[in-house]
């Protein structure tokens, strides 16, 4: 929410855009700053900040996610595999030994390169499954998260198998909430710029169409991956920096299909393949079950269920989409309602 | 930057004949009236450009296909205008969100003011309140000993309050105080709460959350903080190789688990064993600890086995050690484990002299779920009622259950006296400290020694209690007995079981045709399992994402008749069907119609919400138990030598190649089936010639859920009936279904019988991390068979086309 900055630049009408534009970056300022004073309260522990700083990492997330499944149309079904690679390349690399005493790396080395593995082997995943189209790469992609958390299951020599790695404790809660805060700060406002250069259009450009892009010189292949080793490189970023704050991994807490899930979810329910869309989605989303589903015990995960059968049918642009300034998917979802525009084969059969 | 928006609206809009809702429905649309007549592409162009379409059904377009429609962020047109209520509406939303943030912020900080600071003092005179923190699973996997730890807790403190008159310190009493949070059975949500307690509640102490995982994460932010963990139900050795200062577990430690079951067998005679566990922190702690016992108890590990964690069949470990002959099987995991070992040593005719189960046996749910089958296994336990010990505290074992039951109205289990244990040694510690400052609680801790209800508490360096030995117990008659150590047993051990018998020595001959008939078997199970995605995908172009949870209900159907009335899951196979089929029906009409022609990801997300509500349904209304259905089709045929056909997986297979050919018939030969297919190829062409597309596809999907049903049903006996064996199934049918060509019976048949043999293989031929690697094959099949013919094996009712450009 802190740049609920959906503009994107448009020929055309541009000083409306770009009044809206200065009003969109002056709310994500105050926002931001407000975010930043935060710690200061009365009132705000630790633990608060530790709950922000998760939202903070499933923000970035959805944010990542957002850039291939939003903006190009490859929908990743198996992101989360970057974030455990992020995770397990940091603790790794922190919890060396050599006979004994703990030679392992600093913290920042060990994330910096935990990300830049992750970006590495995005690329070369991608540039393999990227020639798959639809449900077809989404699967691939689920099975390389399946495939990749049984390889570190069985590789037990290098992450500790089953059992898992322990990292050296160290908690500073407002460390990491200001440092993850920047990076998410920062990472949205990359996104807006690229949304705004050729690369951007470039990139909805292979979501419309890819044969149409690639006629047009467009290197689609080069982008798709370039843009999904990003993706992979950022999201490992946080996989390190919340291996570090949790000081513990196992195969089957780094690599979550949950983080998947909840990626695409807040996405779509933010709106999908817009600037704001996953952090607005995201921020709800982790919301929303912190206050309410917590405490609908076992019911939660039923509530998501159908939440996510009514934005996809009937939220289609998502919350983004609700204060769009030309007219909203809630007047769309009112029309559907009252009937007019059923498909003609149903017309007279839903209510 | 517009030229690709431009080639976008030139091309938005709907395929013929589609029921795009009006795409005058803007809010500037003129009149916004129903469109009924077919329209064509200029029609949408026009439409388009008079109105920009807004807030169609269409969620991203995923993929680019000719049906996709405009996206409704990036095919913007530039603004009519920007109204004050733009921003206006901007602006509330906006403050709306932070203003829930900092109310959060607001109640976190209320949150931690105690609700009941005063309730344990009252109706005595307490000097103060010593207050504890605990997370505790009250949601999740861990919700059943999440509560059972819990109750052990408040026993606690319910003793130490009335019945003990509070803790003495100088000479006062001060009452015992525990706040409670939910961990959801999270590690993250565990560390995060202890956080919250130890900021916000200012607890002095902790208590420890329930299992190993939980408790790892927990124990580090407690260490952090410099507060006292003391714990009994995380028992995982690695926890305790960290140095840490502030953690300490009264019951014995995992790798110990096994060592009194492992020294009586070792005295009966046994001498060779198998070990299979679950890779994951705890069980692998045992397993370690097992082979260190039976190497130390001179008896010879023939092999071990590990496999992932939600593994649904364990019959190609049994398999494996069947063909070795050992005298006694260890197999450590968790209780759901437990039932498929049993299942599957059943099923496949694996009988030793001795099984040993690291979790399960000790817990009377399990004698309920598998009868008499689970007689004679035995299993480690921390603690029971009968055993003989006895201290100041709580009386003896036998009291303490007494008065445990008058407080919950049940008998205690290990979990709960373990909680007991632990927050009683907190107790003990602080009254020999006579403060409670953390140093000095902890060398009262180091040098506490005490006889307990639970047995004798004494810590070492590690914080471990290594003077309570591991009770056993063993499943005899339908009764748990104890059997060991000697001065808790109250039975002798029933060594080798009725029944067992041992395999000669197996040739590699009769290895590989065990390895085809496994992988036959198999190939027919995925066989039935696929057939009903493969059509419907075929057929509709739906990817039925929720299709393990139709397999699952039909499981669960089968299962119940079976539960309640001793139904043969054969028997019920055409109930099951009808009903499946309704459900089927009903499904299409309400939900996959309004997705059937919109992009993949629209269906695909769909289905899975259907998949997550459907898992979590059966979850609430069944539990996360593992459940098994019984057969009279069970055991093994002997065929030769050594080489042996699983009787239900026969049949199994024996129905599925029944039904491919039914189907494949169907499809070829009736009316209907010819109408099917004519709609699966051209759906435009099929409507003009007057076949009735949406009866076609009723019928499709009905009959295909109803088929997935069966299949559901006849695995009962076979697979782990339980809410999240659907998952694993789906991709597998998606596996198979993409590489063999969508909506091919014939397809279906042959990559279910290519995927079943390569699982068997795997299994046979990698030792210990076969089964992991089974895990991953479907998906490397799918990769490669996409790279090699990227159209398919089989010619299918739609082309596969997966490759982009």
């Amino acid at each position: 929410m802190k740049s609920a900055a959906s503009g994107e630049p448009r020929s055309g009408a541009r000083l409306a855009d770009s009044r809206r534009r200065r009003v969109l970056v002056r709310v994500s300022v105050g926002l931001l700053a407000m975010l930043a004073l935060l710690p200061a309260l009365p009132g705000v522990s630790n633990s608060t900040l530790f709950t922000l700083t998760l939202m903070l990492t499933s923000v970035a997330v959805a944010v990542n996610w957002n850039l291939t499944g939003g903006f190009t149309g490859y929908v990743d079904f198996g992101h989360a595999v970057w974030f455990g690679i992020g995770a397990y390349t940091t603790a790794i690399l922190m919890s060396l030994q050599t006979n004994g005493p703990q030679v392992g790396w600093a913290a920042p080395p060990a994330i910096i390169l935990g990300a830049v593995v992750a970006g590495v082997l995005a690329a070369a995943i991608g540039r393999a499954t990227m020639r798959l189209k639809g449900p077809y790469f989404s699967i691939a992609l689920l099975g390389t998260f399946v495939a990749v958390r049984e390889i570190v299951r069985v590789s037990g020599g290098l992450t500790g198998g089953g059992v898992g790695l322990t990292l050296p404790p160290y908690l500073n809660r407002p460390l990491f909430y200001y440092l993850e805060l920047a990076l998410v700060a920062g990472l949205v406002a990359f996104t807006w710029w690229l949304r705004s250069t050729r690369f951007g259009a470039a990139l909805v450009a292979i979501r419309e169409d890819e044969v149409g892009a690639e006629m047009r010189g467009i290197n689609t292949t080069r982008l798709k991956v370039t843009v999904f080793s990003f993706a992979g490189f950022s999201t490992g970023l946080f996989g390190g920096l919340w291996a570090y704050q949790n000081t513990f991994v196992d195969p089957d807490i780094a690599f979550v299909e949950v983080r998947t899930v909840d990626a695409v979810m807040g996405a779509m329910l933010g709106g999908l393949g817009t600037v704001a869309g996953p952090v607005v989605g995201t921020v709800v989303l982790f919301w929303l079950r912190e206050l309410l589903w917590a405490h609908l015990l076992d019911y939660h995960l039923i509530a998501q269920g159908l939440l996510l059968i009514v934005i996809v049918l009937f939220l289609p642009r998502g919350l983004v989409g609700i204060v769009d300034p030309r007219g909203t998917s809630v007047t769309a979802l009112w029309r559907r309602w009252t009937g007019r525009g059923a498909r003609p084969d149903e017309q007279g059969k839903e209510p | 930057m517009s030229v690709p928006v431009r080639i976008i609206d030139s091309k938005a809009g709907s395929k013929p004949g589609d029921s795009h809702p009006n795409p005058g429905a803007g809010w500037d649309s003129p009149d916004g009236g129903p469109v009924v007549s077919p329209r064509t592409r200029l029609d949408h162009l026009t439409t388009l450009v008079a109105a920009p379409e807004e807030g169609g059904p269409y969620v991203c377009a995923g993929y680019r296909s000719d049906y996709d429609r405009p996206h409704p962020v990036f095919d913007r047109r530039p603004p009519p205008r920007l109204g004050k209520w733009v921003r206006i509406r901007l602006v509330v939303a906006l403050v709306t969100v932070t203003g829930l943030i900092l109310g959060l912020a607001a109640c976190g900080a209320d949150e931690g003011a105690p609700a009941t600071p005063d309730k344990a003092a009252t109706g005595a005179s307490f000097a103060g309140t010593i207050r504890i923190g605990a997370a505790l699973s009250e949601t999740g996997k861990f919700a059943v000993e999440g509560r059972d730890s819990r109750q052990g807790y408040d026993t606690w403190v319910r003793w130490a309050n009335e019945e003990y008159g509070g803790i003495e310190i100088d000479g006062r009493r001060y009452a015992a105080e525990i706040v409670y949070y939910d961990d959801e059975s999270d590690a993250d949500t565990a560390a995060n709460l202890v956080q919250k307690l130890i900021d916000d509640d200012g607890v002095e102490f902790l208590l420890g959350p329930y299992s190993s995982g939980l408790t790892t994460g927990a124990s580090a932010i407690a260490e952090a903080n410099n507060v006292i963990m003391v714990e009994g139900n995380g028992t995982s050795d690695t926890m305790f190789e960290r140095g840490f200062r502030n953690l300490f577990l009264v019951a014995t430690i995992a790798s110990d688990y096994t060592k009194s079951a492992i020294e009586i067998l070792a005295a009966q005679g046994a001498r060779t064993a198998v070990i299979a566990y679950e890779d994951t922190s705890f069980p692998t702690a045992v397993a370690d600890g097992a082979r260190r016992h039976l190497e130390a108890a001179g008896i010879e590990v023939l092999s071990t086995e590990t496999y992932p964690r939600d593994i649904q069949d364990a019959s190609a470990i049994m398999t494996k050690f069947r063909d070795l002959d050992p005298d006694v099987f260890v197999g450590g995991g968790h209780y759901n484990d437990a039932v498929l070992f049993v299942n599957a040593a059943k099923e496949l005719g694996f009988a030793p002299d001795g099984m040993l189960i690291t979790v399960g046996p000790s817990n009377p749910k399990l004698i309920d779920e598998l009868g008499e089958d689970v007689d004679g296994v035995l299993g480690p336990t921390q603690w029971e009622p009968v055993m003989a010990y006895e201290g100041p505290y709580f009386g003896s074992a036998s009291d303490y259950a007494a008065y445990y039951e008058s407080l919950w109205g049940e008998p205690p289990v290990y979990q709960a006296a373990s909680a007991t244990a632990a927050a009683l040694a907190l107790h003990l510690a602080i009254e020999t400290a006579g403060t409670t400052d953390t140093d000095a609680v902890r060398e009262a801790l180091y040098g506490l020694e005490a006889d307990t209800f639970y047995g004798p508490i004494s810590f070492d360096e590690r914080g471990v209690n290594t003077s309570k030995p591991m009770g056993t117990v063993q499943v005899q008659d339908g009764q748990i007995r104890v059997v060991a150590p000697d001065a808790a047993a109250v039975a002798g051990l029933v060594y080798p079981l009725a029944g067992a018998s041992g395999s000669g020595k197996v040739s590699a001959a009769e290895r590989v045709a065990q390895m085809l008939i496994n992988g036959i078997a198999l190939g027919g199970m995925y066989t039935l399992l696929v057939l009903g995605f493969s059509i419907i995908w075929g057929v509709m172009g739906v990817i039925n994402f929720a299709h393990g949870e139709f397999v699952m209900i039909g499981a669960y159907m089968a299962w119940l008749a079976n539960d309640l009335w001793g139904v043969d899951p054969f028997v019920t196979v055409p109930l099951v069907f009808l009903v499946m089929m309704l459900l089927g029906f009903g499904m299409q009409r309400l939900l996959v119609n309004r997705v059937i022609d919109r992009p993949h990801l629209v269906s695909l997300l769909v289905m899975f919400a259907v998949a997550i509500i459907l898992q979590n349904v059966m979850k609430v209304v069944f539990s996360a138990d593992f459940r098994r259905a019984d057969t009279v089709l069970d055991g093994v045929w002997r065929v030769a030598g050594e080489v042996t056909v699983p009787v239900t997986r026969f049949w199994i297979l024996v129905v599925a190649l029944a039904v491919a050919s039914g189907l494949s018939l169907f499809l070829s030969r009736s009316r209907l089936g010819k109408s099917i297919r004519a709609a699966a190829q051209n759906r435009e062409a099929a409507r003009i010639v007057g076949i009735d597309v949406a009866k076609a596809y009723a019928v499709t999907f009905a009959i295909c859920i109803g088929i997935t049903g069966v299949a559901g049903a006849l695995v009962s006996p076979v697979l782990a009936v339980q809410p999240f064996q659907g998952p694993p199934l789906t991709l597998k049918a998606f596996a198979i279904t993409a590489m063999a060509g969508l909506g091919s019976v014939r397809g279906a048949l042959g990559g279910a019988m290519v995927l079943g043999l390569v699982e068997a293989g795997l299994a046979v031929y990698i030792p210990q991390i076969g089964t992991n690697l089974a895990v991953v094959a479907s998906f490397v099949l799918l990769v490669v068979a996409l790279v090699v013919r990227p159209q398919g094996l089989f010619k299918g009712l739609r082309p596969v086309d997966a490759t982009a450009t």
